[in-house]
């Protein structure tokens, strides 16, 4: 081997690192402006949550909680406004709420857009239970008593006496809850709240990365359904027809996937025959 | 053209400063500069700022000032000087004031822990227990569902006899089984970090999307 190819197999294990990244910022934008479609395959999980929900007859009450931020906004959007969405064409009542400061303000902004969107009257369909501290204390004592719990919304108006709170005593009268969350709160919700009710069906739209802890709970059917990160979203958005930005992220995530497995094998390449070398 | 630029500025601040945070903070991937400094010195003040905000306003004000002072609520005072006795905990004299708080919140999460615990996994538990012959409804043989179920009990036993530190594994079966048990976790391992990769893809993609269609509109 000459000298200027043994330079070359030691070259590829160490391109710098900013053509790199000016390859991966090109495959990130490039669909953006030249739209790729990928086959979209639905993962069970993904579908389970859509059919849980689609279960519920119209008029079923479900408890939408967004504790996330800023931080997790690329997958935690598209899932909040996919959920939303489906709860609200199939004519459901939606109670939203965070224990995340910001999410609670991301939350309120897509239920507004989408409520305007489906004719979702503030109060008799919808309503938003604002930013609540302590997840324990809450988790806890909304199993027994709902109204009393969420006494107040967002503004800090009285909630018991809406319309869409009628009927809604305790955990018992609530058909579904799904939290979107980039934290391990599903195991809160698990513990002192889906316990309670046997009918309950619990959803976690979590972060990709939180993704493979939350297989055991879905084996076992203690969550009854996932929306995997973007990928999950844009599943879901598949399903209710409506592509979002979830659908549009697929394209640039799996390019810079395909380029990420391209690297490791190029940097194997040069590894192997960096160490064949040196053997002989 | 500048004052084009200015007057979309003035229109919509709030996009522009974002945009310019947002390309601040990642000239760090050309290499470590005054810009990326300053940049992340504003994310982070801005971040403690926000959270001090939101004490007051989400939950000293709503939980705190309203049902006491405006509401006359005046028992609520007694679990905020409850949550004071904190502070003797810088009290050589009286330190042994905080306890009682202290010991409060252990015992109030003492009581939940047991309740998530037995929640969390005794249904995961229960589930372990697969059958390794499946038969469907129409009572023929499930293939797929038995063989899913053996290769679930066969990385379940052979992950848990990686963790048994109690005695020395000696023996040539409990060893090849504890290796084993190490491949799979590596192959979950990778998955984990499939995803992370995943996750952080999807962050880059969200600036990029807000940098070409919210900022420059240059996408619909």
């Amino acid at each position: 081997m000459t000298g200027a190819s043994a330079n070359f197999w030691d070259k590829l294990q160490a391109i710098d690192r900013r053509i790199l990244y000016l390859l991966l910022l090109i495959v990130v934008i490039a669909p953006l402006f030249l739209p790729i479609s990928l086959p979209t395959v639905t993962m069970p999980s993904t579908q389970r949550l859509y059919d849980a929900i689609e279960s519920i007859p119209p008029g079923g009450f479900v408890i939408v909680s967004a504790t996330w931020s800023g931080g997790t906004r690329a997958e935690n959007m598209p899932q909040t406004v996919a959920i939303l969405r489906h709860a609200m064409q199939r004519g459901l009542r939606v109670a939203v709420f965070s224990f995340d400061v910001q999410g609670s303000q991301l939350s309120l902004d897509i239920a507004k857009r989408l409520a305007a969107e489906y004719g979702y009257e503030y109060g008799k369909n919808w309503v938003h239970w604002g930013f609540r501290p302590q997840v324990g204390v809450v988790m806890k004592s909304m199993v027994r008593d709902i109204p009393g719990t969420f006494d107040k919304d967002y503004q800090g108006k009285p909630t018991k006496d809406m319309p869409m709170m009628q009927g809604i005593k305790n955990i018992q009268n609530v058909d579904a809850i799904v939290e979107i969350a980039a934290s391990g709160i599903y195991a809160d919700w698990i513990g002192l709240v889906v316990g309670a009710n046997p009918k309950l069906k619990f959803g976690f739209c979590p972060t990709s990365v939180m993704v493979p802890e939350t297989y055991p709970y879905l084996a076992s059917g203690q969550i009854v359904g996932t929306m995997e990160g973007m990928r999950g979203a844009a599943e879901y958005e598949r399903l209710l027809k409506k592509p979002g930005l979830a659908t549009v992220g697929m394209g640039s995530i799996s390019l810079a996937h395909v380029l990420i497995m391209l690297l490791i094998v190029i940097g194997n390449i040069g590894y192997f025959a960096t160490r064949a070398r040196r053997s002989r | 053209m500048i004052e084009q630029v200015w007057q979309d500025f003035v229109a919509r601040p709030g996009v522009y400063i974002g945009a310019l945070c947002t390309i601040g903070l990642m000239t760090l991937i050309y290499r470590e500069n005054v810009v990326y400094r300053f940049f992340e010195h504003i994310f982070i003040g801005l971040a403690a700022g926000f959270s001090i905000v939101a004490l007051v306003k989400n939950i000293l004000d709503p939980f705190l000032y309203q049902p006491v002072f405006k509401n006359g609520e005046w028992y609520w005072t007694f679990v905020f000087m409850f949550g004071l006795l904190f502070y003797f905990i810088h009290s050589r004299k009286y330190n042994w004031l905080s306890r009682l708080p202290i010991g409060f919140l252990m015992g109030f999460s003492a009581g939940q822990i047991f309740q998530i615990f037995s929640n969390t996994y005794l249904p995961q538990l229960s589930n372990s227990f697969r059958p390794l012959y499946v038969v469907t409804e129409n009572g023929s043989f499930d293939f797929a569902k038995s063989l899913n179920n053996l290769i679930f009990m066969v990385v379940l036993v052979t992950v848990m006899s990686y963790f048994f530190f109690s005695f020395e594994q000696k023996s040539k079966a409990i060893r090849n089984s504890a290796q084993f048990g190490r491949w799979v976790m590596m192959v979950a391992f990778g998955a984990i970090f499939g995803t992370t990769i995943m996750a952080r893809m999807a962050l880059l993609f969200d600036r990029m999307y807000f940098i070409f269609s919210d900022w420059l509109r240059l996408v619909q």
